[in-house]
């Protein structure tokens, strides 16, 4: 029981950090109907940005986070910005576009820090709390907090706000939404931007957690993306669940499997997808195919 | 061009402009949807436009939204409509209700509502006005304002997409097929909406295939084949045509 709550705990936080992702997955593809492939590499730039300024500028962390999501949700406007031409006329061509702004800022990051990575100190010092036998990294703690507080805000953005209906309006039906005068345009430049930012989060948040490398997007990427199939593609709350599904299942396979765990974790994935294709909370949320 | 007034003399003229189309085509890649269009619709004045499926219709609603690519002359009032987007039409004094509905189906009624007015602030009073006249006009709206719009029926989508049109307090409404897939009840619905909105001294142009309802709720109409208008006059005279009785009205 001991080990089983301990290996809950543990996948609690990453998982938090892959629902980070799949919310921007699923908040791109919502809105426009694009799985945005330069996300995990978003993710990357996002991480070195918050870890640059925070160990060589010495900046509280939350200061160098929120640099680093400015940085990256401009990286998202221009990645829509350059994209918007094939908007509504060929998504094979944008997704293909989307890998393109992922291998150039792999690229980009190599240039600026180099191929091998670095690690970065945790910004939380304090001794893991210890909760009827159980040991609580309290940074784990932070990273939940944290992610808690941006699924809020999100939901809250898109329920509670007139720009954040409009948002949704354009996902719905974007001629629909234009006829009503929404600029269909900076909705999609929006939604880029918050699901960039989103990264920056994650991968920000990630940093301490694991190795900042140019090609860390990878795993996170791909996982965050499983979350967000895993939910219902385009479903914000499914991709929360989805995160933390993934983070915990990972976090057992770790704990039996080794080396094998990312196999695991993929199987089970597949068979789940196999049974629901829509994933668990899925919905049509995207009439543009 | 003459315009014809329908508007009574001794009543007075509701403000509004005149849309003046002219030479309006339609180009899909080579298919040419609609080829040289003329009309007009008076401040007031309620104008059908007849026609069996692709006859174009659909496709001269859009070309007024800016929705497709198009070419000629169409101007609403003093403002030449061609170099205006299609986001900013609805400041412009057009509603737009689309083919099929299409509202917002994750959204509640009464988001979809509100997204009409999406040019406005929304705390003002006089979008707080215009939702308190949409569920007056449409009470079924106010009783399922907190409902997903996708859970509602085919003719509850349709007066919500009439209504969603009506938010933004347009001068001329643009309704293609309000009619369609509706019971022969629900369709008198519609058309004493229409009837209510024309009093209100709205301009109309109503795209439809149900004929007998658009001479109804008209008082001019088009007919159109194959991209082109082939007939025009009062409603009165082409619901006695002999060529429409028997095309249109399978009479």
């Amino acid at each position: 029981m001991q080990v089983f709550l301990q290996t809950l705990i543990g996948g609690l936080s990453l998982g938090a950090v892959y629902a980070l992702v799949a919310m921007g997955f699923s908040l791109v593809y919502r809105t426009m109907g694009l799985v945005n492939f330069a996300h995990a590499d978003v993710l990357m730039i996002g991480a070195y940005t918050a870890s640059t300024f925070y160990t060589s500028t010495r900046l509280p962390f939350a200061v160098a986070m929120v640099s680093a999501i400015a940085v990256t949700g401009l990286i998202g406007l221009v990645i829509e910005r350059v994209l918007r031409p094939l908007e509504n006329k060929d998504v094979t061509l944008m997704l293909i576009g989307t890998i393109g702004f992922g291998m150039v800022l792999q690229a980009v990051a190599i240039l600026i820090w180099g191929a091998t990575g670095r690690a970065v100190p945790s910004p939380v010092k304090a001794a893991p709390l210890q909760v009827l036998g159980l040991r609580i990294r309290t940074y784990d703690l932070v990273v939940v907090a944290v992610a808690a507080v941006a699924v809020v805000l999100l939901v809250a953005f898109l329920q509670r706000t007139k720009r954040g209906a409009a948002m949704q309006a354009v996902a719905m039906d974007h001629e629909a939404a234009t006829a009503v005068g929404i600029h269909v345009g900076r909705s999609n430049a929006i939604a880029f931007a918050i699901g960039a930012g989103l990264a920056a989060l994650a991968g920000g948040l990630v940093g301490p957690m694991l190795y900042v490398s140019p090609t860390m997007g990878g795993t996170l990427g791909i996982k965050g993306f499983a979350a967000a199939m895993l939910g219902g593609c385009g479903n914000i709350p499914g991709a929360v669940v989805g995160g933390l599904a993934i983070g915990v299942l990972d976090s057992y396979a770790a704990g039996h499997f080794q080396g094998y765990s990312e196999l695991v974790v993929f199987l089970v994935f597949t068979a789940i997808i196999m049974i629901r294709p829509t994933g668990l909370f899925g919905e049509t949320t995207v009439s543009r195919a | 061009m003459n315009e014809p007034r329908t508007v009574p003399a001794e009543k007075e003229t509701p403000p509004g402009d005149t849309l003046t189309v002219e030479g309006l085509s339609v180009h899909y890649g080579g298919v040419r949807a609609v080829r040289s269009v003329d009309f007009t619709v008076a401040p007031g004045q309620a104008v059908g436009i007849i026609g069996a499926n692709g006859a174009g219709k659909t496709s001269t609603l859009k070309a007024l939204m800016g929705l497709v690519p198009r070419s000629g002359r169409i101007r609403f009032g003093d403002t030449d409509m061609t170099a205006v987007r299609a986001r900013d039409v609805v400041r412009h004094g057009i509603g737009y209700v689309p083919e099929g509905r299409h509202v917002f189906p994750g959204l509640t009624v009464e988001r979809n509502l509100l997204l009409g007015a999406y040019t406005r602030p929304w705390r003002s009073g006089r979008t707080r006005r215009a939702l308190g006249e949409a569920y007056e006009l449409f009470p079924v709206l106010g009783e399922m304002r907190g409902r997903l719009a996708g859970a509602l029926s085919g003719g509850q989508q349709q007066m919500l997409a009439v209504g969603r049109a009506l938010m933004a307090e347009p001068r001329l409404l643009l309704l293609d097929e309000p009619s369609m897939g509706l019971s022969p009840k629900l369709v008198e619905d519609i058309l004493a909406v229409l009837r209510r909105l024309r009093e209100e001294g709205l301009s109309l142009l109503l795209v439809e295939q149900n004929a007998k309802l658009t001479f109804e709720a008209t008082s001019d109409c088009l007919v159109m084949e194959n991209g082109e208008v082939v007939m025009t006059g009062t409603s009165a005279e082409l619901r006695d045509d002999v060529r429409v009785r028997r095309i249109y009205l399978g009479l």
